[in-house]
Parts: structure tokens; sequence; C-alpha cells
């Protein structure tokens, strides 16, 4: 789909209102010409034949990238509380999405309505911008917000804040500083226990839930691995292993990862055991591994990366579905596509390239919770609410803190 | 039908009824028209049918004409705006004290808690200064002002911000434009935008932002004579403007070296004491050297105890400038690189008297005032990318506007291989730096791999460095320009091709995105395959990025070393010192260069480095051979007069003829030129393309006329200067200047009929010609605009007759200059706001001048607003719904609904079991008898009604008849129907859809034969007739 200029657009901002309108404009313009009458009239005559013959029937979804069935947008463009400027990473706590934009701001948002319900500025920024954010139970209970900074190579966990009061509004809903922080780790290299610009976090807790295993953290930058940390008892985190290099080969023995910009661990496709899911996405595939770092399978290739089904191009997020089943969302197919992850079959794509309520530029996540389905619309700065036929997570909204990244079991 | 758009049909207004609209209201006539035809013809056509479903059938057509006609009347959905948006237009310039910047903030924010009369009502910011920026789209979640106004803010454009602001209000609510500012504009036309914004229906309201500064000095002008001669005593004029008495001290700087002003203490400045009003302090300064000389004048108000500034508010005010220039021995300016030969050149030109400084392009004046001291500027192998594009434009401007003289020698980093193509000063030189279109040269390839320029107005300078990057190639070079682009990922912008004029090219850049890349490798990818197959001596691809898209393998890398592409990578707002490290790599290990851009000087830093990594495939435009003796061609070059041959040549810079009044003086291999030279607007340019050094001129060094060729070039090409005493005086009103000349000839006569003409270089780039008459006895005046703050350069060129002591007549020619300097911007010369312009431009728009009490103005108030109307276009469902209704038209004059029989049928199908043949059979013998008892009941009334039975027979038989004849299709159910009423009774058959017989025999009768029903009609008929006769 041809969009050249977009950038340009002078309706790139518009609401779906004002997108009506201005088609509305555009068309009565049109139809003051005498094409437009000629249109009209053959339309007329088309609209006759299409009624006695028994009606115009919607061609069957097929193979196509369909645009997503819209329930909602949240979200647009600007600074201001409910606002995003170039949103890159979002997760979901049961009853509010939480987002990250470029203006490094960490941002808790009604799921419903949109509405701004707190959040903060990350202390520090100028090097760059968190691109993940991952939402988990802590040890005794409380929710934590992992954020892996991704330009100050390092992984901070947040004490989840208060939502504010009700007369609290504007910009003061916005902490003054940053929420209590539980744990923090990493630091530049290559090393044992440091980052290149870590990427997401994926959290394991114990059986019961109550207990965090181990955390998994993503990296980039020529240094592309997961490494995973346990925590010690005393309320800090070490480097257990880490597993990946940079590279495209997909041998099981040497592992190689090319920006692997989201994970989740949970029910991948090979029954009941969990399974840690990496979107490889400059590699353009999914790569499934035990919990110990062993793979299990690619899906899709460097060199099969294409729009076709159960092709990928930039597999940015990852949400796992409980059901065998994720969702993928393609930052370079501008698409969501869902996938069975255990044959690699694509079960259907959804968005396509637009500014259109029901069309996509460069998403970064995906998040499934209930029937909804949430994908983060970065180059369109909103969050898409859809949903899709056969699309369902077991994530209910009451299981609060139970959204995606974060799973429950034994390693 | 269709017609024309000035057809009467489309004249006629538009016709609202409730929330519908009709665009062509002219085809509502047709539904009484058509209604009363269908009236008058459903009265015959349907009398055949019952009341009700005649009623129903007529209602039914009288419905369709309606939507038909509503549908050709362009009918549209009508939905009414409720919200209302303000956007407020925010000056954020220098002239408006901090503290009402600060009250502005707040007005906003309490006016959009306490103003919004819906949630959904809505609030857009746009800041002005020099240039506007949006700093929030229009919407119901922005609630304060966010100051980001990057740009300069020492000026007010009021225009450009009320037009930007129109362009972002939202068409879906009505809108209002608030403009907080104090009225004074330093460019733009505010009114016009009020007349544009009026034409849209869109008021502006205006929140004056009064200020009056109580106690304020400004140096209002500094006076110097424009002219003097070395060693003059000068007398320096500080015209200084306070609004009360004040102190404070005041310091002269002349060529930025201060001047002491207090011999009698440490300090150089001097105190003063200035009464309220004008205030005029004159300073005596002696000249010492030659050239131009700029004086400033600068104020320094008292400090009281507390450090806090005494007597003044703006201190952006309290500098002045002017410039005299000195007249003295005429000099040369040799600009030439460290490393760089010209020492010959200039011992020969100092041999010959003619006074040079040598300096390299870092250290040449860096300003066009500056520049003016020299008569002539020699640039000795100089690339472009030494050269600021400022400087490019001053030395441009120094010999149109300037009069000065421009020779521009050769050697491996000029002209073309030096990136001088596309360069300003490209147009000023007497050659093209393109090669010949017919000369067969290898060319050069470049891709251009674009990421981002993550700085302000990144967009706009990424934009840029391409286009500069085009520029720098010549025609025949090949240029590609990738990135990643948002819907299709990594592609071409422009396809690696010939750069031809640039002009598709340029159309190119102006699509790019300038994507988020997640990897290097498919750009790079893209380029290896692109530039591999490209048939070019030099390969090169220039990669600019923040460095954090994923990097290129080392086996990527590899391939680009063994297809010889050199790649450079450009670093700009990279997040941390490893980005930059991953980009070093690349151009470390494919032979590029890495260059680290400092975000605060990105604008000017990296179009250099892209036009001179672009010099890169340009070392094809160097020819180096077998030294041979140039061609010369003295004939009519003063500067060439008494030169027929010269050494041999062992190498230059391939160039073209410059059609127009280009004169080449030597040519080289295929007819190249080498020397030329020209007159360009007031200056002279000399080009010549090989080195005037030992690498392509080793032989030149020796020759006897070595001297006499570089003297007799450089005199031609420096500025004359005239032996009358001629004394420029200038005086600025408002935004022009008047220039006033006192001319005396060389025997100090009033030198009259004298035509002076020349230009003035403005500050920014610009110039305009000027003309002076003469008003009288040698005197002459003329006017020209001086808008731009900074100093103006005035350069004039005079021809006047005079007579010699000899007694011989001769003209006398010569040039003068002369600088005129505006201070300060103008918008730190307003010491008081400009309130009636802001009443001027609500007054025109129907706004309000809002009094800064957020409860009482009310910015999001409906009063004065017109809400918007969204129209939606139904004619295709009205249509569709005519042509639904026409079928249930045709259905209710065939298709006769029984409902009871209906849901018998429907209950015999929900019995359960299947329904045996013997109870079948026995309903139907139960109907029959039924039917049988009716006919029975006929019988008895037949003798009271005997004479009208004819006539019923004969019309049951003729509407069954045509019933059968009119609807093929629907004649079975239809003649069955009908055959009912004859017989008196249903058959199943129409249900089932079976033919049934217009009459069935009765049981008991005897089998009708054929023929037999049709003699008993016209025995009945006959009947009939017998008792009408009777």
């Amino acid at each position: 789909m041809p969009l050249d200029g977009v950038g340009a657009s002078s309706g790139w901002w518009a609401s779906k209102y004002d997108v009506r309108l201005m088609a509305n404009l555009g068309r009565q313009t049109e139809e003051r010409g005498g094409g437009g009458r000629i249109l009209r009239e053959g339309v007329l005559v088309a609209a006759c034949a299409c009624v006695l013959v028994g009606g115009c029937s919607r061609r069957a979804g097929g193979e196509k990238t369909e645009p997503l069935e819209v329930v909602r947008i949240l979200g647009e463009v600007g600074t201001a509380p409910g606002q995003f400027a170039y949103p890159r990473a979002m997760d979901f706590d049961g009853k509010y999405l939480w987002v990250v934009d470029k203006s490094a701001r960490v941002q808790r948002v009604d799921a419903e309505t949109g509405k701004c319900a707190g959040g903060w500025v990350m202390p520090e920024y100028l090097l760059g911008k968190p691109t993940g954010v991952t939402i988990a139970p802590g040890d005794d209970g409380e929710m934590l917000v992992w954020v892996p900074d991704t330009h100050y190579h390092r992984v901070v966990a947040y004490r989840m804040p208060e939502v504010p009061g009700e007369g609290v509004a504007g910009r003061e809903m916005f902490l003054p500083g940053q929420p209590p922080v539980i744990a923090e780790f990493g630091s530049y290299g290559e090393g044992p226990g440091q980052f290149v610009y870590p990427t997401d976090v994926a959290v394991l807790m114990d059986d019961a839930g109550k207990k965090i295993q181990r955390v998994y953290v993503s990296e980039y930058g020529g240094n592309d691995r997961i490494t995973v940390w346990e925590p010690d008892g005393k309320g800090t985190y070490a480097f257990a292993f880490s597993f990946g290099v940079f590279g495209e080969g997909s041998s099981a023995e040497r592992i190689e990862f090319n920006r692997p910009q989201s994970i989740e661990i949970g029910r991948g496709g090979g029954g009941d055991g969990l399974e840690l899911v990496v979107a490889d996405a400059c590699n353009h595939r999914i790569g499934r591994f035990t919990l110990e770092g062993k793979l299990i399978a690619w899906i899709g290739s460097p060199e099969t990366a294409g729009d076709g089904p159960g092709q990928f191009k930039y597999p940015y997020g990852l949400c796992l579905l409980g059901d065998g089943t994720g969702m993928v969302a393609e930052f370079g197919n501008n698409r969501v596509q869902h996938v069975d992850l255990a044959t690699g079959k694509g079960l259907g794509s959804f968005g396509g390239a637009g500014r259109g309520p029901g069309h996509l530029i460069n998403p970064w996540a995906v998040t499934v919770v209930g029937d909804d389905v949430f994908v983060l619309d970065s180059q369109n700065n909103r969050v898409v609410v859809a949903q899709a036929a056969g699309i369902h997570s077991d994530v209910k909204r009451a299981d609060a803190g139970w959204g995606s990244g974060i799973a429950k079991g034994s390693p | 039908m269709m017609g024309s758009p000035a057809s009467p049909m489309m004249m006629l207004a538009a016709l609202v009824a409730g929330p519908m609209q009709f665009d062509r209201p002219v085809w509502l006539l047709l539904i009484p028209i058509c209604g009363g035809l269908v009236w008058w013809m459903g009265r015959k056509s349907l009398a055949g049918l019952g009341p009700v479903t005649r009623w129903v059938a007529l209602g039914a057509r009288l419905l369709v004409i309606c939507l038909i006609a509503g549908a050709m009347a362009e009918p549209q959905w009508r939905t009414e705006a409720r919200d209302v948006a303000v956007t407020m237009i925010i000056d954020a310039s220098e002239s408006i004290p901090g503290s009402i910047q600060k009250d502005v903030d707040r007005y906003v924010e309490e006016a959009t808690a306490k103003g919004k009369e819906r949630p959904t009502d809505r609030l857009g910011v746009v800041t002005i200064a020099k240039d506007s920026f949006v700093q929030s789209l229009p919407s119901d979640k922005t609630d304060r002002v966010e100051r980001q106004h990057i740009g300069a803010v020492d000026g007010t454009n009021i225009d450009a911000g009320v037009r930007l602001g129109m362009a972002v209000v939202p068409p879906d609510a009505a809108n209002r434009i608030v403009i907080a500012s104090d009225g004074n504009e330093t460019s733009g036309n505010i009114l016009r935008a009020a007349e544009a914004a009026r034409a849209a229906g869109i008021p502006i309201d205006v929140l004056p932002l009064t200020y009056d500064y109580a106690s304020e000095v400004l140096v209002d002008r500094l006076i110097a004579p424009s002219t003097a001669r070395m060693g003059e005593n000068l007398s320096l004029r500080v015209v200084l403007q306070a609004t009360k008495p004040a102190r404070g001290r005041l310091s002269i700087l002349m060529d930025r070296q201060p001047v002491d002003l207090d011999p009698d203490s440490d300090a150089l400045s001097t105190p003063v004491e200035l009464k309220a009003g004008p205030n005029v302090l004159t300073v005596p300064i002696r000249t010492r050297l030659a050239g131009p000389q700029k004086f400033e004048a600068i104020f320094e108000p008292e400090v009281g105890a507390g450090g806090q500034i005494v007597g003044d508010a703006v201190v952006q005010n309290n500098r002045a400038e002017a410039v005299t220039f000195v007249s003295g021995q005429g000099k040369v300016l040799v600009v030439r690189e460290i490393n760089g030969d010209a020492s010959a050149l200039v011992d020969a030109l100092t041999e010959a008297r003619i006074g040079t400084d040598v300096r390299t392009a870092e250290q040449m004046p860096g300003s066009l005032t500056e520049l003016a001291g020299y008569d002539a500027i020699v640039l000795a192998n100089e690339s472009v990318d030494l050269f600021s594009l400022q400087q490019q434009e001053d030395l441009k401007q120094y010999v149109h506007d300037v009069g000065g003289g421009l020779v521009m020698l050769g050697g491996p980093r000029s002209f073309g291989a030096g990136g001088w193509i596309g360069s300003p000063l490209e147009d000023a030189l007497p050659i093209r730096l393109d090669p010949p279109q017919k000369r067969q040269m290898p060319r050069g390839a470049l891709a251009l791999v674009i990421h981002s320029v993550e700085i302000p107005e990144g967009v706009f300078l990424g934009k840029k460095i391409c286009e500069s990057a085009v520029n720098a190639l010549s025609r025949l070079d090949l240029i590609g320009i990738n990135e990643f682009r948002m819907a299709s990922g990594v592609d071409w912008v422009y396809p690696l091709s010939e750069v031809g004029d640039g002009t598709a090219a340029k159309r190119a850049i102006q699509n790019l995105q300038f994507g988020d890349m997640p990897d290097f490798a498919p750009s790079f990818e893209l380029s290896l395959k692109s530039l591999s197959a490209a048939g070019a001596g030099q390969k090169h691809m220039i990669v600019i990025s923040d460095g954090d898209p994923s990097p290129p393998s080392a086996n990527l890398l590899a391939k680009f070393v063994a297809a010889k592409i050199t790649v450079s990578t450009v670093a700009c707002a990279t997040h941390s010192f490893q980005d930059d490290g991953r980009m070093k790599t690349i151009a470390d290990g494919t032979g590029g260069k890495f260059y680290k851009v400092d975000p605060r000087n990105a604008a000017t830093q990296i179009p250099q480095i892209f036009i001179k990594e672009a010099q890169t495939i340009k070392r094809s435009l160097i020819w180096e051979g077998t030294p041979f003796v140039p061609a010369v061609s003295s004939a009519g070059s003063e500067a060439m007069r008494g030169i027929t041959s010269v050494p041999p040549v062992g190498g230059y810079v391939v160039a073209a003829d410059r059609e127009g009044l280009s004169q080449v003086t030597m040519r080289g291999k295929e007819n190249d030129p080498i020397m030329a030279q020209w007159q360009h607007g007031l200056g002279r340019v000399i080009t010549y393309t090989s080195d005037g050094a030992s690498r392509w001129n080793p032989q030149w060094m020796g020759w006897a006329s070595y001297r006499q060729f570089w003297e007799q070039h450089l005199r031609w090409a420096m500025r004359p200067t005239g032996s009358a005493n001629v004394h420029v005086a200038t005086e600025t009103r408002g935004d022009e200047t008047i220039v006033s000349v006192e001319a005396l000839d060389a025997a100090g006569e009033r030198m009259n009929f004298a035509r002076f003409s020349g230009r003035v270089a403005a500050p920014d780039g610009g110039g305009e010609d000027i003309t002076l008459r003469q008003v009288g006895p040698g005197r002459y005046e003329g006017r020209v605009r001086t808008s731009a703050a900074g100093s103006h350069l005035l350069n004039l060129r005079y021809a006047a007759p005079t007579t010699g002591l000899d007694g011989v007549e001769s003209v006398m020619e010569g040039t003068v200059q002369a600088a005129i300097s505006k201070p300060f911007a103008d918008e730190f010369r307003s010491l008081q706001d400009n309130e009636a312009l802001l009443r001027q431009v609500a007054e025109m728009t129907k706004g309000r001048v809002l009094t800064g009490k957020p409860e009482v103005d009310k910015l999001w108030s409906r009063e004065g607003l017109t809400m918007p109307v969204a129209t939606t276009p139904i004619w295709l469902a009205v249509a569709i719904c005519a042509i639904g209704l026409f079928v249930m038209d045709v259905g209710v004059r065939r298709v006769r609904v029984d409902v009871p029989l209906m849901v018998r049928k429907v209950r015999g199908l929900l019995r359960p079991g299947s329904v045996k043949v013997g109870q079948q059979m026995a309903g139907l013998q139960a109907a029959r008898e039924k039917a049988r008892k009716k006919m029975v009941e006929r019988g008895d009334r037949a003798a009271s009604e005997r004479g009208s039975e004819a006539a019923q027979v004969y019309e049951q038989v003729r509407h069954a008849a045509s019933a059968k004849f009119e609807a093929p299709k629907d004649a079975p159910r239809a003649a069955s129907a009908d055959a009912g009423v004859l017989g008196g009774e249903k058959e199943m058959g129409d249900l089932l859809g079976r033919p049934a017989q217009p009459k069935a025999p009765q049981p008991g009768e005897a089998p009708a034969a054929p023929g037999e029903g049709m003699s008993r009609l016209l025995k009945a008929k006959k009947k009939a007739q017998d008792e009408m006769k009777d």
C-alpha cells in the first residue's frame, strides 16, 4: 500500500470525525464535476443490478491483511497527559495500559477511556528513552513496573505508584520524581551482568505466583543476547547465565539474534510447559526457547522475510495468548499477525499501512486481554483497541498484574 | 440532466430540511410532477386491485418517486459540531518581558481550567517570534502552555503565527484564535493575516500584553564618517536615548579591540551621565590602519547595591556599530592552506608592489565588510568544504555587489574536483564546473543512506544536506538515496541514477520520511547491489544516523571492501559513545571517514561534510599527463597583453565553457578552458584551472614572464580606485537610508555631471541597486532600503567627465565604499506596546479585546461563533431504498398474500410427524364440501341477481385471461387466485406452485368437453343481450 508523504499529510493528526469530514469535503468537491455525477448515476444503475441479483457480497477474508475491527482508539499526538509522542513500549496491568514514549514518560492510561492516570518522567533521558516496559507482581505482592532503560544500559523495577485522586489533573498527575526503585541492575558492557541497549524484560514467578524466580532481559546493539537474572534473597539480582550472540544463523548450537526486541514467557506451542519466546526483530523471526535457553524452534527466517502468512518483517512486539498461539506486532509490515507457535502457521493478519482507524504504521507492541487486542500504533501516536474472531487471551481483566511478559511456573 | 457546473440547476442554493440538506433541490420538483402522473395513471391501471391493495400500491409508487427524486437532489446528512477550539498565538519574542510571559502562561492555564463549556472543548498553542512553531495541536487534553520555542527570538512575525494557527484549526469545531502579544511586529503584516481569518470566518480575540519600560537606555546609533584617510582624526558620535536620567559607562571598540576612553584610570570605558531624552556623546579616534574600520559603542548600565541593573531593562539594545573606510594602498588577499604552495605567486605579487595578506580559509575575514577592505581575493587550490555557506555567499557578494576581484587558481582540490559545483560561487565564475556534455569521462557513484537527524528542524536539515550532496556532483555522476520508509521498509527514495540537472533527485528528496530504521543491513545491501552494478570509477556511500540501528555484519562490510566501495558515516545526536564507535567501525572497515557532529552546530557542519564527501567521487575531473603547451588566445584581453605563449602545463581540472561574456584565454586538451575571465556584476573574475604551482606548472617557476603574467591578471581583476576626493554620508530613516555624496575631482573642483551607481549588499545575503542623482554642485543623493539589522555595504562606481591640467577631456572613473549599520533588531527598539494595532485586528475579524481575567474573558464562549456542519452524502442509501420499494410495489400488485392460509400451512408444517395421504385427501374433501355449500347459497341468490350474471361471468373470464398473458411467471399463482374467486374456493396448488385451472370441474359433474366452456359463455352472453333488449 503506497503511503508516500504520510508525514506531510494534513490529516495525519485528525480524529476519526475529522477524517470523515475531510473525506466528505473531498467527495463533495469531486461531485461538483461531471465525473462525480457520472459515477453517482453509474452506481445507481449498478446498485439496482446488485439488488436485483441478490445484493453485494463481501469478499471473505483470506491471506490478505484485513483492517482491524476497531473498538476504540486511545491517545493522540502530543505531550499532554493522555497524548503520546512516538510511543514505543506498552504493557497492561489489568485495568490500565502502561505506555512509554519518546518524551521519556512512563504513562498509565485507562484502557477504557484513554485518560491518563498518572506516571512519571524517567529521571535521565538525554541519551535516549526506554523502549520497553513490563508489569509484574513483586515478591511481597506489590505491583512492579519493570523498565529496561535502553540507552542507559540498565533495568529498573519501580514500585507501581498509586492512581492520583479525583482532584488531580493535567501534568500534576505525573510524579515530581520517580517512584521508589525496588531493584536496579546492569551497566554498559558486553560482559556478564552488563547490557548494551536492553529492550525487554520477562518475569518468571514461582508456581504460587508469589515470588520472582527469574528475570529475563533481551538486548541488542551488537551484543544481541538474552541474559537471565535471579534474586539473591537480599532484594538484589545476580546474573545467572546468558545465551545468544549477534548474527543471523539458525543453528541450535550457536543461538544468534539480531535485535531481540520483545520477549515473553508462557505456553508456547509445545504443550503445557513454559517457554521463552523471542521476537528476533532484524532477523525477521520468532524464536522458541526452553527456559534454560535451548532452542525449540525458529518461526520464520531472514531469508523468508516477507508479508505472507507465517512470514515476518521486523517483529517488534509479542504477546502469547495462552492457547499455543501468539500475536506479533510487525513494525515493518505495519500489521499484527496471529501465529500458531507450534506449527509456525499464520492464522490471520490485521492492520496494513495507513492513517485510518483500522490501519497501523510501525507498530511496536501488542497485548491481548480477553477479547480486546491492544496495538501500540507508534507512528500514528495512538493505541488501537480492536477485536478479531478467534483472538482471545486467557488473561482476564480481573487478573490484575498478569499482563504480558510474565508467567508462573518452574524453570 | 448532467448539467455543466454553470447550468441553472447547479446554481440553485442548497435546501436544508432538518438534519437533511439537498444540494440540487431542483430535482425535488419531480415529486409533484411524477407523483401527479402516477396517481392519475394509477386510477385506471390499479383499478382492478382491492381498495387497500390499490392504496398501498399507489403509496409505494409515490414513495419510490420521492426517493428517486431525493437521491437525484444530492441529499446530505448534516452533523453539527458542538465543540469550540481556541488556538492561542503567544508572542515569545524578546520584546515581551519574562514576567509578562509567565503571566500569559498562567492566564491560559486558568482560562482552560475555568472557561471550557464542554469537556471536549479544545486548546491549541502556537508560539511566535521570528518564526512560528506549533506547541500543541488543538486538543481537549491540552491544558497549558509548554514553551519549547526553538529558533531566534529577536523578531516578531505575528502574521506568520496567525497563518500557522489557521492551518492547524480543527475542521470539526468552531474556531477562535487568540493573539497574546505586544503588537510590535518586525516582519510580516498582521492585517493581511486578519483579512485571511475574516474570510475564513475565524474571529481573532486579542490579549494585548501592555508594558511601558519606565527606565530604559538604548544606544540609538553610532555615527562615524563613511570614509577617511589614513591617520585622520575621526569624531565618533554616540546617540543614546534614555527614558529617565541614568548613569553608566560607555566603551568603544575599534576592530574588536577596546579603545582607552579613560586614560587616567585602569578602566577602558568612560563614565557617562544621561539625561532623559536623546544624549549625544562625541569621542575622538585616530585611524591607524587602512581598509574598513569597524567601531562599536557599548553602554553598560549602572549596577545597584544588590547586583540589580539600574535604569535599564533591555540589554540587547545597548550596542551600536559603524564602519569607516580608511583609504590606503590596495591589497590582495591570498587564501591558501598551510601545506598549499602559493609562495611563488605571493613573491611575484610582492615584487610587483601589490600588497598581499596570506591566510588560510579558516582565518579569512568573517564579514563582507572586512572582505571589502581587499581589492582582490586569490583562492589557491581551495576546496569548497573549507568555506562555510555564509563565506561562499560573502565571496559571491564581494564580487557582484562590492566590485572586488576574484582569482581562482586550480589544483587537485579546486573547481569541480573541490566540490565547487553547485556552490553559490559557481555562478560568479567564467567557466562551468560541470564537464562538457560530449566529454567521455569516468564518473562517480554516490549512495546516501538517510536514517535520522535528531535535532530541532532535523527533517528540514536532512533534506538540505541531501540537496547539497546532489549539488556537489556533476551532471554525469550517479546518485541514489535510500531510507527506511514507514509503509514499505527500506527502499530507494531516488534510485541510483544520473544526477542530470538535479531536479528529479531534489524532488525525490522532498519525499524523505526519516523512518525509524531498525537495522543498517537492508540499506547497506540495497546500496551495495546498486553501486556494484553501476559503471563508475569512484563508488562511495554516506550514512547519516544516530547510530542505534542494529549494526551491519562484518561479512557485509567485507563485501563493500571487495567491491571497492568506501563508506563514510556521519553520527548526529548519537545516544552514546558506543553508537559513535559502531559508526566509526563501519567507516574504518571500508576505508571511509567517520564524522561526529555536535548537534548544536549540525546545521552548518553536516552540509559541509556531505559536500566534502561528495568530492570523494569527483577525482575523475582531474586531467594529469604529459605536459603540453596550452593554446593561448590573448586578443582583446588586457590581462594577457604581451603574452603570446606560456610554458607547458602538466595537469588541470576539467571544466566547460560558459555561455555569455566570458573570454577564454588559454585552452587545454579537447579544447577545455584553462584560463578564462569575465566581469560579474561590479567585479571581475579570473579562473585558472591549472595550479600556478610546482605540481602541475613546474616549468612556470623559471618563466621570465611569470611576474608580468600574474601582475597583469591581478591588476585587471582588482577593484579600480579613483583619484577623486569623494565623501559619502548616510542617514538612516526607518527602513530607508539616504546616501549623499560630495565629490571633488583631482583638481579640487566640484565634480559635476558624474554618474554614480552601485549596489548595497545586505547582511542577509540580498542586495539592491542604487543610482544617485545630482542635487547640487558636486552633490549627489539616493535612497536605499536597509531593513535588516547588521552592516549593509554600499559600493558605488562613478564616471565623470573631467578636463586634465593639459586641457584634454577624459573620463574619470573610480569606486567608493561605505557601510550603513543598523545596530540591533527592531525588536529591541520598541519601548511601548502597540495595542492599537491589536484592537484593529479584533475589530476587523469581529473578535474581542480580552481583559486578561480568565473568568471574564470566557475563551470558549459560543458567542459570535458559527458551528461547522459536516455533511455526509446519503444518495446511495436513498437510491437503494427506492429500488427496494420498487420491487415491493410490484409485489403488492402481483402477489396476493393470504395470511390465514399461510398460517394454516405453517401449522401443517409444524405438526409433528408426516401428514398421511389419507388425511390430506380428507382435508381436500372437506374444503370441497365447504365450497359446494357456498355455491348452493349463491344459487339461492341467483334469481334476484340474474340480470347481471352474464356481465359478471364475462368480466371474470376477461380478468383471468389478462392475468395469464400479462405476467407469465406469476400467471399460475395469479390465475389460481382469480380462479379461487371465480369458483369460490382456494386450491392447495396455489401454495405449492402448481398451475391451477381457471375453472375446475365440480365433483359429480360430467367433465366438460373441450369448447363447452366457451359455448356456455357465449350462451350466457346472448342471454344477457336479449335481456338488455327487453
